[in-house]
């Protein structure tokens, strides 16, 4: 590697920081290769003797990290300052606070309607249990109705399978409208994640 | 050494070398190295370190064509080297807690 392909690397590792950072390093790792191969060294030593782009980002990231997280309490406080001020005044207090209301509404409406789609398949559900007692307790039971009444034992009988087969029908379609909300939920909130939640938390996905 | 004690001991030392004339990145590697170990890669996080935290001062000087980053040590960087020879005494009392020697035997 030379000096710039291992100066180009080390760049695009440091993509994370800010330009003036970055450039810090930069011309900090170039002065280093120059003084070496100054003192006698060939490019591709010098380049070797500095070490390899990758722990060298390594350990510039982890200490900017760590210098970040000391200074982040003071946006924090900025936010929670500001939005006290905004809160605390009159005219756009009023504001701010309809409009949280109406976001907190709008959340609460979205939450209500998620939990009645889920009622179809929980009303299934309770169907596919109640059609399997049904077909078990009627097949069981027209056999003791048989033995004193025939007409009505047969009849009882055929309730005890028409049951059976509702059951098979209903715990299939069950399963699979289930299954299908679960796709959706999971769908939805994948674009709720990508779109809104990586979003605050500032992850740059273009 | 071990580690964490050497990361503790290396920021003074490069203080040191800056002591009695102003010194650039290549420099004060090879002078720190004829004591403790230090790498390229270990000296830049401590420059950036001590030049944040006032310790130390930079200027640049034009060399064969290119720049050269000087580090100056500051009255703050010198009052840190001070801090820590006074603090030799405290340093060698837990040398010696350490050792199991006891002071008053």
């Amino acid at each position: 590697m030379n000096k710039q392909e291992f100066l180009e690397r080390l760049e695009n590792l440091l993509n994370k920081l800010s330009p003036s950072e970055r450039e810090k390093a930069i011309s900090y790792y170039s002065e280093m290769i120059e003084d070496f191969i100054e003192d006698g060294c060939t490019q591709e030593e010098a380049v070797i003797k500095v070490g390899t782009p990758g722990q060298i980002a390594e350990t510039i990231l982890s200490e900017d990290v760590s210098n970040k997280s000391k200074k982040e309490s003071t946006p924090a406080k900025k936010m929670l300052i500001a939005t006290l001020i905004v809160l605390g005044s009159p005219f756009w207090g009023a504001f701010v606070l309809m409009g949280l209301m109406l976001l907190l509404t709008g959340f609460c409406l979205l939450l209500v309607g998620y939990m009645l789609l889920w009622t179809i398949p929980f009303l299934m559900g309770t169907l596919t249990v109640v059609s399997v007692i049904l077909s078990v307790v009627s097949t069981l039971g027209s056999f003791a109705i048989m033995q004193s009444n025939l007409a009505l034992g047969l009849t009882q009988f055929g309730v005890g399978v028409i049951a059976s087969g509702l059951f098979i029908l209903l715990a299939i379609s069950t399963g699979m409208i289930s299954k299908y909300f679960v796709v959706i939920t999971k769908n939805v909130w994948g674009w709720v994640d990508i779109n809104c939640l990586q979003r605050l938390r500032g992850i740059k996905l273009w | 050494m071990d580690a964490q004690l050497k990361k503790g001991f290396l920021e003074f030392c490069v203080l040191a070398a800056l002591k009695d004339a102003d010194s650039y990145g290549y420099q004060i590697v090879k002078d720190v190295s004829t004591c403790i170990e230090i790498s390229e890669s270990t000296l830049y996080p401590i420059l950036k370190r001590l030049e944040t935290s006032q310790q130390v001062s930079t200027y640049s000087v034009e060399h064969n064509s290119r720049l050269r980053k000087y580090y100056q040590i500051t009255d703050k960087g010198i009052g840190q080297i001070n801090r820590f020879l006074e603090d030799w005494d405290e340093i060698e009392k837990i040398y010696k807690f350490i050792k199991g020697d006891k002071e008053d035997e």
